[in-house]
């Protein structure tokens, strides 16, 4: 395994060619219309086959090709059953933004998420609070991301570390950078298609490896019986663990800076009503068939010391070589388009909502051309600052995603929901939530205090909602 | 343009409900149908919360976009000179 594996990498190198030909046609195809509304939302014409994939393929990163399965690996079918959690989620988030934030942000002509705060608020410092917030939060995700891409050729092909993460990022940055949202779409629905035939397959070829699904039964159970119960072993999966499951990776999903975007790119009412459908599916097939592929995996390899590695040393054991290549592809896609989404999402509030916000209205003369130049040195430029942070790995990356992810949720939550349907949301309410938000949010996970053993997201979100309404309250004027 | 909102608004909510309606049924067929072979060969809680209630779900979301949600126009007609 130490050797590269020439098998594993031919089909990889095919992937990540097919993967600069789309980049490529949506440079080509942004020429025409060189503008910061097609750099960043595509101008607005997404449809509904690609607003699914978009979605299914930014919630499904590394932590559900690797970290997810490593953890069904370990704690059986009540890992797989957290996991099912997040199959309203793409109808939740779609759903509620909906066709208000929709409407809106076609009214306001918004790129950005900050944009649409900036419109609801009339606040520079919610914009710049917001700014900041997505920025740090999306390069610790990112980070998350990269290591995950590198570990994943590093166990499954056999390539340095280090070199693994060199190729991975240099080709992500390179697509993102240059075909910008339309890239990163398309790259999402070509990913989530990958996903999905190799989760298929995988799951197939393990349920066969391991002589049918009653012999594998029957093996799990001979080797912990608990690993078949909701509950998992030493009851770990228990009822505030998957009350936070339930905020973390479903309710509070509809806060996530890049759901929003979407919720802005697509074209009409058809594509959010077929984006919804299309994408569940897409999301609750995905989800089951890794996480299960994960929880029945100790009876193919039951001596696994770093669960993490579970999914590509399934992959290399139960699928002939050529095909295993062809199905790491799929984890490294899931990777891939969750790192485009935020890369994108980040130079975009670098460029709109910090650089642009700053230069007096007197010199409003900057061209778009222009713009979108700097957008692309900006992505670049980001991406190998995040290549230089991921450099040295941390050895658990789960957990740093889902901090990650929380800590967005904690900030954006309630000023999106509440300025979209509450009419009396006003900027300091809005203010004071974020602020609130972020600082126990950081405070509790920081010191790991877990109140009534909740993760610091429940109690946080909590917090946030209050000061959102005491805020608003001292600001009735406005 | 209210109207617009106020069905927009209508849409949110159902999606709402859909979710709890969701967390529902995932906590009943988890946490109360017990341990006994389902008919795949997997534990029966597992197959009921985890293969067939997201099959009914879809189905449910299917039914209620396709009778409840509203083709809505996007686009505020007033501004017409768009760039």
């Amino acid at each position: 395994m130490t050797i590269m594996n020439i098998n594993i990498i031919i089909p990889l190198i095919l992937y990540l060619i097919l993967v600069f030909a789309l980049s490529f046609y949506a440079y080509f195809k942004r020429r025409s219309a060189d503008q910061l509304t097609e750099y960043f939302i595509g101008n607005r014409t997404m449809g509904g086959f690609l607003l699914a994939m978009t979605m299914a393929a930014t919630y499904i990163g590394a932590s559900s090709f690797i970290g997810g399965p490593g953890a069904a690996y370990k704690y059986g079918l009540g890992w797989v059953l957290l996991a099912m959690i997040q199959v309203p989620t793409v109808m939740l988030s779609l759903g509620v933004l909906g066709k208000k934030f929709a409407i809106l942000a076609r009214k306001y002509n918004a790129i950005t998420l900050s944009d649409m705060l900036y419109a609801h608020y009339k606040s520079r410092c919610v914009v710049w609070f917001a700014s900041i917030a997505i920025i740090v939060a999306s390069i610790g995700a990112m980070t998350v991301q990269f290591v995950g891409g590198a570990r994943l050729l590093e166990t499954a092909a056999g390539i340095p570390y280090f070199k693994g993460l060199l190729i991975f990022g240099i080709s992500t940055v390179f697509y993102t950078a240059f075909g910008g949202f339309r890239a990163s779409i398309l790259n999402d629905a070509f990913q989530g298609m990958v996903m999905l035939v190799g989760a298929i397959l995988l799951l197939g070829a393990i349920i066969y490896t391991g002589g049918g699904l009653h012999q594998i039964v029957s093996t799990l159970n001979h080797i912990d019986p608990a690993l078949l119960t909701p509950t998992g072993p030493d009851n770990f999966l228990d009822f505030s663990f998957m009350t936070s499951f339930w905020v973390l990776v479903c309710f509070g999903v509809i806060g996530l800076p890049y759901t929003a975007v979407r919720c802005m790119a697509y074209k009409d009412s058809k594509a959010l009503h077929q984006g919804i459908i299309i994408g569940t599916i897409i999301v609750s097939v995905i989800m089951l068939m890794m996480h299960l592929a994960g929880a029945l995996g100790p009876a193919i390899l039951p001596n696994l010391t770093i669960p993490d590695q579970i999914v590509p040393q399934l992959i290399i054991h139960v699928l002939p070589p050529f095909a295993a290549g062809i199905f790491i592809a799929a984890p490294l896609a899931a990777v891939m388009s969750t790192i485009n989404a935020q890369l994108l999402q980040v130079s975009s509030v670098i460029i709109k909502d910090l650089l642009l916000s700053v230069i007096p209205k007197t010199e409003i003369e900057i061209d778009d051309q222009d713009l979108t130049h700097l957008s692309v040195v900006i992505t670049t430029t980001l991406g190998i600052l995040l290549l230089i942070t991921a450099w040295n790995p941390p050895n658990m990356i789960v957990w740093l995603n889902l901090l990650a992810l929380g800590g967005l949720e904690a900030v954006f939550l309630w000023p999106l929901v509440l300025g979209l349907y509450w009419e009396k949301a006003n900027a300091t309410g809005a203010l004071a939530s974020m602020i609130s938000g972020a600082v126990s949010y950081i405070t509790l996970s920081s010191l790991d205090i877990k109140i009534l053993g909740f993760h610091a997201i429940v109690p946080t979100l909590l917090i946030g909602l209050i000061a959102f309404v005491i805020g608003n309250s001292l600001n009735k004027q406005s | 343009m209210d109207k617009k909102f106020t069905q927009a608004k209508k849409e949110a909510k159902i999606a709402f409900i859909l979710a709890i309606v969701y967390l529902i049924l995932w906590i009943a067929s988890a946490y109360l149908l017990g341990n006994g072979s389902g008919i795949l060969g997997l534990p029966l809680w597992f197959e009921a919360s985890c293969i067939y209630l997201p099959l009914f779900f879809t189905l449910l979301c299917w039914l209620i976009v396709k009778y409840m949600f509203v083709d809505l126009p996007l686009d505020i007609k007033s501004e017409s000179n768009n760039k």
